[in-house]
C-alpha cells in the first residue's frame, strides 16, 4: 500500500515529467525554426543577430556555420538536460526516493547545469566576436561580461552537481547499511 | 569469504523454523534467508544476542572463521 506522501511525490513526477516534455518539444521547434531561417533567410537572422547582441554585425556563410555549431552545441546539451531531469523524475516516480540510480541521474543533471552555467558565461563573448569578425576593422566587438544571474546560476548548478555527488555517496553508504542484519 | 554462516547447522539442531527465528529475532524472513547463506556484510550485537537467545547457543556456534586458500 502507498502512503499518501508516495502518492503526491508520484503526482508531482508525472507532472514534473509532462512539463519536461513540453520544455523539450519547444527546445526542438525553437532549434528546427532557427535552423529553417538561417538557411532560408539570413538577412532575418542577421537582424535577430544584431538586435540580440545590440552590435552591428556582418554575417558571412563561414560566420553563419560557426554560429550555428554554436548554438546546436548549446541546444544539445539544454536537451541532454532536460532529458536527465525526465529521467530523474522518471525513476522518482517508480522507485524508492533514495536509490543510486535517483542519486546518479540528480549528479548528472547538475553536471549538465554547471555546463549550462558555463555555457552561458561564454556564448554571448563568443557569438559576438563571431558575428562582429567579419566587420571592418575597428568595428570587431569583444564583449565579456558576467552579470549576478549568472553567477546565482552557476553557484546553483554546482550546488546541485554537489549535492548530486553527495547523495551518490550516502546511497552507497546506505546501501552497504542495508546489507547489515 | 573467511567467515562461515552455520545458522542452518544450528536451526536443524533444535529443530527450529526460520520464520520461528525470524519472528524471535524481529527481522524479516529474507533477511534470515540473506544470513543462512553468507550474503550479508555484518550482524548486529543486538541481532546475534536474539539469535543466540533463540537457538540458546553461543556466537562462535553460529559464526566460524576459515582462512582463505592462498592464491
Amino acid at each position: 500500500m502507498k502512503s499518501p506522501n508516495t502518492l503526491a511525490l508520484s503526482r508531482l513526477c508525472g507532472r514534473m515529467k509532462l512539463l519536461t516534455r513540453i520544455l523539450q518539444a519547444s527546445l526542438a521547434i525553437g532549434v528546427i525554426y532557427a535552423g529553417w531561417s538561417v538557411i532560408t533567410r539570413p538577412d532575418t537572422v542577421s537582424a535577430w543577430l544584431a538586435d540580440a547582441l545590440s552590435v552591428p554585425v556582418t554575417v558571412t556563410p563561414a560566420t553563419r556555420l560557426a554560429l550555428s555549431i554554436l548554438a546546436a552545441v548549446v541546444a544539445g546539451l539544454m536537451f541532454a538536460g532536460l532529458q536527465t531531469v525526465w529521467q530523474l523524475f522518471d525513476r522518482l516516480q517508480r522507485e524508492k526516493p533514495f536509490s543510486y540510480e535517483v542519486a546518479a541521474l540528480l549528479r548528472r543533471a547538475g553536471l549538465l547545469a554547471l555546463a549550462g552555467a558555463v555555457a552561458g558565461l561564454v556564448l554571448p563573448t563568443a557569438a559576438t566576436l563571431l558575428a562582429t569578425l567579419a566587420n571592418p576593422p575597428g568595428s570587431r566587438t569583444l564583449s565579456i561580461g558576467v552579470g549576478s544571474d549568472q553567477m546565482m546560476l552557476f553557484l546553483l548548478a554546482g550546488l546541485l552537481f554537489v549535492l548530486g555527488h553527495v547523495m551518490v555517496l550516502a546511497t552507497a553508504i546506505n546501501d552497504d547499511y542495508e546489507r547489515i542484519v | 569469504m573467511a567467515i562461515i554462516v552455520n545458522l542452518d547447522v544450528m536451526l536443524a539442531r533444535r529443530k527450529m523454523r526460520a520464520k520461528a527465528l525470524a519472528e524471535h529475532v524481529g527481522i524479516t524472513e529474507q533477511n534470515i534467508s540473506l544470513l543462512r547463506s553468507g550474503k550479508v556484510k555484518g550482524v548486529r550485537f543486538e541481532t546475534l544476542e536474539k539469535i543466540c537467545q533463540a537457538l540458546d547457543c553461543q556466537p562462535g556456534d553460529i559464526l566460524e572463521y576459515q582462512a582463505d586458500a592462498p592464491g
